[in-house]
């Protein structure tokens, strides 16, 4: 049946994700964590050990301190597997494995267990940055991560004071958790000096590399089992529960354990998108031309670093590269808190910025009367411009062939229509966007390798990569990247992760890179393989290589004048393998169009219709393709209007689930049109693809909240665009 | 309370009778699916019936099994996605999931295919229904992440029409109504 090569198995059951992939016979695992925001801990891991069931119990003294990051792509070292301070409500301080789920609830519930002696507690952000309390010793002034990119604020400040005109807003941004369904898990085996890990993560390669660390053993002693991830986007991009669930097994003399966090804990405890305010300042003359700009962006980063320096780091980038003319510059701040850590969250930091950056530039549009497409038009990015986000030039990109496909399909659509109520008003508004692939960099090239195998008795091509497969599509796109190597005419395609353990380096799942650097090795790899098919043939056949064609299922080669055949089983299994390499993927530029009906008395946003413009360079595999902007536009319609995470006035989380964090439903689902700017720049590696996980979330809370000022003149300026706050905001403009 | 036993103690779990000897009867058919009769297809994210991927049926009719005390499924049919791969009409709905792009990680898919097989069933027999409303009801308290909704309701509303449960001319009405109305 047509669809993606993952589609059956997952539609049927049959898929395996990591706690359906842990042997049967495991014990089950769980986290013993602090309730309050920060605080000293004792763990009396014997009484655990006393209780019936409970087979281990582990607690700070087990430790196996080594002080590491959760970010595998490298960060600060800042953390523990068991803490001995908690340093947020939900830290990590202690495990238990149990034989079964019942002993092990009434063992996490035991009274005693986890003692806390409180300590003073920064609560918010605003008590961070005032520094009073300190919520990490690491982080003096509970300044975690500190970043400037272009013009420095005196100059910047120059500009701004010989700009005709200048606009300032803030944008408030609360975190929210990502919502993956896929509990975060991990499982562990050991044997033999081995440990067999099952994992939830989105970077199985990266993590088998960090995992090695923290137990101080070889890389090649760990094996990443293969697992499909059940959703991640940016939440399982870290090492989580992996140390805990192989210290359990240890402990465990190798039992198999099947360590999960609650609900609850994916919540409130796991990561978030970052919250925090960035501030935008631009200058600009009578025709609405930008002549300075300065961003701040101040992100809560919880307790420890996690991405939080490269979530700030990107905002200020994206935010920058928008519109990168004139004298352009920003500064970045991640704070430290005890409260919940932010992490990867699909747009890493791009998201917020466009939000913060797209209103203030409809403000500034509708202080000169100028369309929002104009404003647009006259300030956007250009090929060749500086990148204000880099030290390069901005090629390649096109970020007005974006707004002009936007212009064109809403000029087609026509003006809104006007609702039959006076209840209600309706809307458009449109946002510009800009995504940064995390492929390389230029200290550091990103690679992948995949390897391709033509299993002759079968009849198909098996691919393996070491990525993850979280509902992204990546396995389709790979194996839509080797036919495209192949002209079309191949063996059906399988693709799978590597056999081996996750051996193959590749980096994972993040940062919009597969389509370029996974997709980009598939390709290699394929050509590769054909060559080995042709070499094994022509070496039978007693024929040059360049003399011998394969029919289009690799059923037989033969000799280009006919005289010679053979059947390919007779070559047995072949293989082939390919890298890529890349410093830079290119730019994605983007532009988003939301219409919306706001309901005056309530301050309620339905979202009608999205249009989403997209920068692809070359599709890879169109339908998912499609997909991963049809899901992205309607995950990011929730993360406008109500998605978040709040706390109570000690800092701790307050909502526990998905009822609470709220998250949409089938019912909120507005038309969607996806629009491909298609043309490939000669940047993105050997598929042309710019990456495209990430852009379609970029745009979308900015756009609605233009519509609503168009509709209304009210200015939005707090995300989650949440009812009330809407409803204040219309009233405050004299609706 | 007593663990279960003897006849209470079993349940049919896709055509096959299981004793569940030793459970409590307070566990959840979904934990207990997935412990102790290993029907690794049942998903758990959230264990409070809020996200629906557990839904399994409970004969016949789909239930959240993270929400069911297994002594209410005793001596009962379960039937989970795995089983409804065997079911004509379960059939067509993983088929038609697959063909309409209607997943994406497909941690939900179990739970929506379960879901949607009750709903196509529901239909049938009634007359003059919209078709792709009443089924958007029905799977209005799965939660898609990802998030594939669009191609999810038209995989099922396809099946629905391939079937014969809907007239094609009631299945093209986007479910709007639901929300706040401009109109």
């Amino acid at each position: 049946m047509p669809g993606r090569v993952d589609g059956t198995g997952k539609a049927s059951g049959a898929a395996q994700y990591c706690a359906d992939a842990v042997p049967a016979n495991h014990l089950y695992g769980a986290v013993l964590t602090t309730t309050s925001a920060h605080a000293r801990v004792t763990v009396d891991v014997e009484l655990v050990r006393s209780l019936p069931g409970v087979v281990a119990a582990l607690g700070p003294d087990d430790d196996p301190g080594r002080p590491f990051t959760t970010n595998p792509h490298g960060g600060t070292k800042d953390g523990a597997v068991f803490a001995r301070v908690g340093r947020f409500a939900g830290d990590i301080v202690g495990a238990v494995a149990a034989s079964d789920r019942r002993s092990l609830e009434a063992a996490l519930a035991h009274p005693g267990v986890v003692c806390e002696e409180p300590l003073p507690a920064v609560r918010s952000l605003d008590e961070g940055l005032a520094g009073l309390v300190c919520a990490n010793p690491r982080y003096a002034g509970n300044v975690v991560a500190s970043v400037t990119l272009g013009a420095s604020r005196a100059t910047v400040d120059e500009a701004l004071a010989a700009s005709p005109h200048r606009h300032s807003s803030v944008a408030r941004l609360e975190p929210a958790p990502h919502g993956f369904l896929e509990r975060v898990a991990a499982g562990a085996r050991w044997s033999g000096g081995r440990c067999s890990v099952w994992s939830t993560t989105q970077c199985p390669w990266l993590v088998r590399r960090a995992l090695a660390y923290v137990l101080e053993i070889a890389e090649d002693e760990v094996t990443m089992e293969p697992v499909y991830v059940g959703g991640g986007f940016g939440g399982k991009e870290e090492m989580a529960l992996e140390p805990v669930a192989a210290l359990l097994s240890r402990a465990c003399e190798g039992q198999p354990v099947l360590a999960e966090l609650t609900r609850e804990q994916c919540t409130r405890r796991h990561r978030t998108r970052h919250g925090g305010r960035i501030e935008v300042e631009t200058g600009f003359d009578d025709g609405g031309r930008f002549l300075a700009r300065f961003l701040r962006v101040v992100f809560e980063a919880g307790p420890y670093d996690g991405h939080s320096g490269n979530v700030v780091r990107n905002a200020l980038a994206s935010g920058l590269r928008l519109y990168p003319d004139g004298v352009v510059g920003g500064s970045g701040l991640a704070i430290a808190t005890n409260r919940v850590q932010g992490g990867a969250y699909r747009g890493y930091g791009a998201t917020q910025a466009g939000f913060a950056v797209e209103t203030h530039v409809d403000a500034i549009a509708a202080r000169l009367a100028i369309d929002p497409i104009e404003i647009r038009r006259r300030n956007a990015a250009r090929p060749s411009m500086r990148d204000p986000g880099g030290d390069g030039q901005m090629d390649g990109i096109r970020a007005l062939d974006c707004l002009s496909a936007l212009d064109e399909r809403l000029r087609a659509l026509g003006p809104t229509s006007a609702p039959t109520s006076t209840r209600y008003r309706r809307g458009r508004g449109v946002a510009q966007l800009v995504c940064t692939s995390a492929a390389g960099s230029a200290d550091e090239a990103d690679e992948a390798e995949v390897g391709c195998r033509f299993e002759a008795d079968r009849g198909v091509i098996s691919v393996e990569t070491s990525t993850a497969e979280a509902g992204q599509g990546i396995y389709e796109a790979i194996a839509a990247a080797v036919r495209r190597a192949l002209g079309g005419a191949c063996p059906p395609v399988e693709v799978g992760p590597s056999q081996h353990g996750n051996t193959r380096p590749d980096a994972g799942m993040f940062g919009s890179r597969g389509a370029n650097v996974t997709c980009s090795a598939a390709m290699r790899a394929a050509g590769a393989l054909r060559d080995r098919v042709l070499e094994a043939a022509a070496s039978r056949l007693g024929t040059d290589i360049a003399a011998i064609g394969l029919t289009p299922d690799w059923r037989s080669a033969a000799t280009d004048d006919g005289t010679s055949s053979l059947d390919t089983r007779e070559l047995g299994s072949l293989a082939a393998s390919a890298a890529y390499a890349t410093h830079d993927v290119g730019l994605a530029f983007g532009a988003q169009a939301a219409e919306i009906t706001l309901d005056m008395r309530t301050g309620q946003i339905r979202v009608d219709r999205i249009v989403a413009v997209h920068d692809v360079g070359t599709l890879v595999a169109a339908e998912v393709a499609r997909e991963q902007v049809e899901g992205g536009v309607v995950q990011a319609v929730g993360g406008a209007l109500y998605e978040h995470l709040t706390f109570d006035d000690a800092g701790v989380a307050i909502e526990s689930g998905f009822l609470g964090q709220l998250m949409p439903t089938l019912v909120e689902l507005p038309t969607i049109e996806v629009v491909f700017v298609e043309a490939p720049d000669g940047l993105a590696g050997a598929t042309g693809a710019k990456g495209l996980g990430e852009a379609p979330v970029m745009g979308v809370a900015a756009a609605i909240a233009n519509a609503v000022r168009n509709a209304t003149g009210a200015e939005l300026a707090c995300l989650p665009l949440r009812a009330e706050g809407v409803l204040a905001a219309v009233r405050a403009c004299g609706e | 309370m007593g663990d279960l036993t003897g006849p209470l103690a079993r349940v049919e779990v896709n055509g096959e009778w299981r004793q569940l000897d030793g459970v409590p009867p307070d566990a959840t058919l979904g934990q207990v699916l997935r412990d102790q009769l290993g029907q690794r297809d049942v998903k758990l994210p959230c264990a409070e019936g809020a996200c629906g991927a557990c839904t399994v049926l409970l004969d016949g009719s789909a239930v959240p099994s993270c929400l069911v005390y297994v002594g209410r499924a005793s001596g009962r049919r379960v039937t989970t996605v795995t089983g409804l791969a065997d079911d004509p009409l379960g059939r067509a709905v993983i088929v038609a999931l697959v063909e309409h792009g209607g997943l994406q990680c497909g941690y939900c898919s179990p739970g929506f295919v379960c879901a949607a097989t009750a709903a196509l069933r529901g239909l049938a027999g009634r007359r003059a229904v919209d078709a792709r409303h009443v089924l958007a009801d029905a799977l209005a308290g799965h939660l898609c992440r990802c998030t594939g909704y669009r191609r999810i309701l038209d995989a099922v509303v396809a099946v629905a029409t391939a079937e014969g449960l809907a007239g094609a001319d009631t299945c093209e009405v986007a479910p709007a109504s639901h929300s706040p109305s401009g109109d």
